[in-house]
């Protein structure tokens, strides 16, 4: 699934690790949904969504695949 | 001595947290941290429990509480593994998932065929071989999804 995190993030100048942080993740974790390799569950993806003032649709695309 | 300056001190507060963040949330650092101090107290009262009883005589309830020792040590180990498993972020419990599946299907599957092994003429095994294999093969699981997700 694409999303626009590692954006949103670089919108902010935060790095990877102030983001896990506000996440209460690890910054692999963080790493990992960026580049794609992990899709975040429910409560997560919410989360990420209030962080950026979004909607999920508006941060994950399911309809595209992350190359 | 001359303090450092604001901008250094920001640099080296960003790197140290950089740091921090590689090896999760500060929750999981503390969890890992209670459960090494488990493991280690297993092994060492493992040891110690160990050699006791093989030196010493000592014999009926006090020798069963002897090696009971590290079991209650292995119970606190197992404990602080699982409030880890618990309290950390999801990415982090599918590697340990990953992880443990690899061992606990490793080690089955080893004992499962060490008696077939046996009957065959292999040269005799006994259950520390298989907990030593699932414990690898438990590290190399994390080890593999860990580069999987990196």
């Amino acid at each position: 699934m694409k999303n626009r995190l590692r954006i949103l993030r670089a919108e902010r100048d935060w790095t990877q690790a102030t983001l896990a942080r506000e996440l209460e993740v690890s910054r692999q974790t963080v790493n990992a949904i960026e580049t794609g390799k992990y899709d975040p569950a429910l409560p997560l993806a919410f989360k990420i969504a209030r962080l950026f003032n979004q909607t999920i649709e508006e941060v994950f695309d399911p309809g595209a695949e992350e190359t | 001595m001359m303090a450092d300056a604001p901008g250094n001190e920001a640099n080296r507060v960003s790197w140290l947290n950089t740091l921090r963040s590689c090896t999760g949330t500060a929750a999981d650092r503390k969890n890992r941290y209670r459960f090494l101090v488990w493991a280690m107290a297993w092994a060492a009262t493992f040891l110690g429990a160990d050699w006791g009883l093989e030196n010493h005589d000592v014999q009926g309830p006090t020798a069963i509480f002897i090696a009971m020792i590290p079991t209650l040590m292995a119970c606190g180990a197992l404990w602080a593994y699982l409030r880890f498993l618990r309290e950390t972020d999801e990415l982090v419990r599918r590697i340990q998932l990953e992880g443990v599946a690899l061992g606990f299907g490793a080690g089955i599957i080893f004992l499962l065929s060490l008696v077939s092994l046996e009957d065959a003429g292999f040269a005799k095994l006994d259950a520390s071989d298989a907990i030593a294999l699932m414990l690898v093969t438990w590290a190399f699981g994390q080890l593999f999804a860990t580069w999987r997700y990196r």
